[in-house]
């Protein structure tokens, strides 16, 4: 399975950010460090694993969140 | 959605088979809040000792309809989908938290970008589920916002919510269903035969100038071709929503 096919969007985190933030968090803005971009969090790229969830920016792949439940 | 969203029990009121893999859970929730077509909810299912496993699933039903309809896929080697589809049963109890999402969202009602631009939806497999939403919703509304539907599934018996489609879309001129089946047509199939490609959505989409609102929806590699070929044709990217649900459905 290539990593490509582990890709979500954004949008599968809204129940998780909801844990951490009382706000509707998938359309919520976001500026990657990367290059600058300026996209809704439903927007980004989801990498969800065991060990946690991890939110990239789809256009330079910079890592913008980690979620872990510990 | 201005608060924490909470675990809440809903009961199974129906089971609809809607392909011999996927079932439609027909939920009655006390205490659902309404929802906006498009959005999800979370499920979470708890073993005897206590593990548990969670998924996103699509709402299917229209906000307007009492009950909540999740559509399922089997995932074979699946953690949660394989119960949801072999186990439960009606009256049965599944927990889950939502709506969820206020990105991949439509609503009739809603003036974004001009009430009536035209809708176009592009489904792979079970990722209908959210855009039937939509189509619903559409259909409730009375409003006849023309909308189009391309779907590509892998034959025809794996076409969900196919006799609805063939309905509403019989029934209405400003909604017209395409299907594309890729591995195996029925004989005299008028439809596509092929996976999604630059010059079906050419041919079928919307021209840009018609400042559509797209939606498309199912496994990764559907969704990232679809929205690659639609900005190539000259769809603005703010336009374009995606929900890709890879294949961990799960």
């Amino acid at each position: 399975m290539a990593d490509s096919d582990l890709r979500l969007d954004g949008n599968a985190a809204g129940g998780l950010l909801n844990e951490i933030f009382p706000f509707e968090m998938t359309t919520a803005q976001a500026t990657c460090a990367g290059c600058g971009a300026i996209k809704p969090i439903g927007e980004l790229l989801l990498y969800p694993h065991g060990m946690g969830s991890i939110l990239r920016c789809a256009g330079c792949d910079t890592v913008l969140l980690r979620i872990t439940h510990i | 959605m201005a608060q924490q969203l909470k675990w809440q029990l809903g009961t199974v009121v129906e089971i609809r088979q809607e392909t011999p893999t996927v079932k439609s859970l027909i939920l009655d929730l006390p205490n659902w809040t309404t929802h906006v077509a498009g959005q999800h909810v979370d499920v979470r299912l708890t073993a005897d000792d206590g593990y548990q496993a969670q998924r996103s699933y699509s709402i299917a039903s229209p906000p307007e309809d009492k009950y909540l309809i999740l559509t399922v896929a089997r995932i074979a080697d699946g953690e949660v989908s394989p119960y949801l589809t072999d186990v439960l049963r009606v009256e049965d109890q599944v927990e889950l938290r939502g709506p969820i999402g206020g990105y991949f969202v439509w609503n009739a009602d809603d003036a974004q970008g001009g009430a009536a631009s035209p809708l176009l939806l592009v489904a792979g497999g079970s990722g209908v589920a959210p855009l039937m939403a939509m189509i619903r919703h559409r259909a409730n509304s009375n409003k006849k916002i023309p909308a189009k539907l391309l779907y590509s599934s892998r034959s025809y018996e794996e076409v969900i919510y196919r006799e609805e489609l063939d309905h509403l879309a019989a029934n209405d001129i400003s909604l017209r269903v395409m299907h594309t089946l890729t591995r195996q047509q029925p004989e005299n199939w008028t439809g596509y035969r092929r996976r999604i490609d630059r010059a079906m959505l050419a041919e079928f989409a919307w021209h840009p100038s018609e400042r559509p609102l797209a939606y498309t929806c199912g496994p990764t590699t559907l969704v990232e071709t679809v929205a690659n070929h639609l900005l190539e044709l000259g769809y603005q990217p703010e336009r374009i929503k995606t929900e890709r649900f890879g294949p961990t459905g799960g």
